[in-house]
């Protein structure tokens, strides 16, 4: 019992040796053959595969391309998300107008516009950006939204007690009540912002991780593939980490 | 009583038997790895004309999203057999140790590609490509890729060849003015050519050195082919028979444009756009050069062997000698 405490105390450690047991039964389950090596590698393969992949592929540089596709549709996103979203809080009447059309359009697969997208910006770094950025500032938008029509009538009513200011009461009162659920919606956005991207790179041949792991498969390189799936992975790490920094500097209790 | 019953139910056992000829078929689930070209048609001939059953099979054949997921699904065992597959790839996961055998050739050469521009465009030909125009082609190490780099060996052209996806890809990406050229495969965007939107500057006849090398495969799943030796056989005649039919029978060719609604005036040449010279099962050609092809593209670490080679090739479904 004591043991079971300290390790949950320690919620790094229990992940870590989570993910050490995982790879442990996956590696004996290909080693085994209880899984076809050539659809799931053993881990240490994958693990082997980096040096080949770096050299031949940079992996390394296109991570950094992936990862700056992301944070600049993630960007974008804020930028206009959070805005509208509060425009659409303070007028209820386009919200309640505009909601509905927001989560369909949240629903919908836009990875499947890329065609058009090719049209307008062409085969550059701009129809990933922008396709990006479509995904990623819905789920903004509505939580932004949301998260401010949910902060407390009583946290509202003691601020107007203190005959604060407009400006004062967002930045003091509403922000922050509602910083956890616009959070939200800025991880569920990047998200999706990171696997359209990726996507994208996947399907036109172009850009970072998305090509790289579309090289490797039609290579049928499965531990190169998996490597580079690793660092799509690591990118979503980075991200859902470091919103957790921004949150935690905003809200820290 | 009892003897009665008794023969009440052998009599309604062999009814049932009686009343289920697929029972008595073999079946195989092929994946078609690309939809509306031509030579794909061969399989849709053999099932919708009987040929299949002809031989005792039961054949379902789904559509694969390319080259690579379609085999990937003959690997794994989800699927028999795989229609159509570039060669590069099927060496490529061979020399992974893929449980993977070719049957047949599917095309050799690439003379059903062709590459395109927009009527107004001042080119008129492959050689009026210059060093400023992209030279399509659908992606890295792909069969396209492959003819574009043969073309431009062959007549010297300067051209800078680009990766520009598929051929609906190809076609947005030149129609919008992003490209120089576009390439596709016959019957493809023949409405296009009728309405005189876009002009054929040349076809991958021109790579000449890929001419007679076999560039698309049928192939098995060797666990699947080691226990169905005489089904494949007989799946590979069918074919055979159902090729003919494609290649003769102005019926079939009707068929093939309702299928995939295709105007029947623009897919009445396409016997002639991939000739049957070069579509011909046997012989499964040029895989030395193949092999090469593959190393320097990364397909393969180092060369396979001669008995790699050897190994790799079961014609129409034959154990190799």
């Amino acid at each position: 019992m004591t043991g079971s405490f300290k390790l949950s105390k320690s919620p790094v450690l229990v992940g870590g040796i989570g993910v050490a047991v995982f790879l442990c039964v996956l590696e004996i389950a290909v080693e085994t053959g209880m899984v076809m090596e050539l659809v799931v590698p053993r881990p240490s393969d994958t693990f082997l595969a980096f040096p080949p992949v770096q050299e031949d592929m940079d992996l390394v540089g296109n991570f950094f391309v992936t990862l700056g596709m992301t944070a600049a549709s993630t960007g974008i996103a804020l930028a206009i998300g959070v805005p509208f979203g509060y425009f659409l809080y303070r007028n209820r009447r386009y919200g309640v107008a505009y909601e509905g059309w927001l989560a369909a359009a949240f629903a919908a697969p836009t990875v499947l516009l890329y065609p058009l997208f090719l049209v307008i910006f062409g085969r550059t770094y701009l129809t990933l950006i922008m396709m990006g950025f479509i995904p990623g500032a819905i789920p903004i938008v509505i939580q932004t939204r949301q998260g401010l029509l949910g902060v407390s009538q009583t946290l509202l009513n003691v601020g107007r007690s203190f005959n604060v200011s407009e400006r004062e009461m967002f930045w003091k009162i509403q922000l922050p009540s509602a910083v956890p659920t616009i959070f939200t919606g800025i991880r569920i956005g990047v998200m999706y912002t990171l696997v359209n991207i990726v996507a994208i790179e996947y399907l036109i041949d172009f850009g970072g991780l998305g090509r790289i792991v579309s090289e490797m498969y039609f290579r049928f390189d499965t531990p190169g593939t998996y490597a580079s799936i690793v660092a799509v992975i690591l990118v979503s790490v980075f991200f859902y980490w470091g919103f957790g920094r921004i949150e935690k500097w905003l809200r820290p209790v | 009583m009892a003897g009665y019953l008794k023969t009440a139910a052998l009599a309604a056992i062999a009814a049932a038997v009686a009343a289920s000829p697929a029972a008595a078929l073999d079946k195989i689930r092929m994946v078609n790895s690309t939809k509306v070209v031509f030579e794909t048609e061969h399989p849709y001939a053999a099932k919708e004309n009987g040929i299949f059953e002809k031989y005792g099979l039961d054949v379902s054949i789904i559509h694969g999203s390319g080259g690579a997921a379609s085999l990937q699904a003959v690997i794994t065992g989800s699927q028999d057999v795989v229609w159509g597959n570039g060669v590069l790839g099927v060496v490529s996961a061979y020399s992974k140790g893929a449980p993977i055998r070719v049957l047949g050739s599917n095309i050799r050469g690439v003379p059903d590609l062709y590459w395109y521009v927009k009527t107004d465009s001042p080119i008129k030909s492959f050689k009026d490509l210059k060093a400023e125009h992209e030279f399509a082609y659908s992606r890295p190490g792909s069969t396209t890729n492959l003819a574009v780099l043969f073309i431009k060996e062959a007549l010297g052209i300067p051209a800078k060849a680009v990766s520009v996806g598929g051929p609906s890809g190809s076609r947005t990406q030149l129609m919008s003015g992003q490209v120089a050229t576009g390439w596709s495969v016959f019957p493809l965007n023949k409405n296009l050519l009728r309405e005189k939107k876009i002009r054929i500057i040349g076809t991958g006849a021109a790579a000449a050195a890929l001419t007679g090398t076999t560039i698309r495969v049928i192939a098995a799943n060797v666990n699947w082919l080691e226990k169905n030796r005489d089904a494949a056989r007989r799946l590979m005649n069918a074919l055979t028979e159902g090729q003919a039919r494609t290649y003769t029978s102005d019926d079939q060719l009707k068929a093939y444009a309702k299928r995939w609604k295709l105007n029947y005036e623009d897919i009445k040449s396409a016997p002639m756009d991939t000739p049957l010279n070069s579509s011909t099962f046997l012989p499964v050609a040029g895989l030395e050069k193949i092999n090469k092809i593959a190393l320097e593209n990364k397909k393969i670490k180092k060369l396979l062997t001669k008995e790699q080679l050897h190994e790799l090739v079961h014609p129409m479904g034959n154990k190799p000698i």
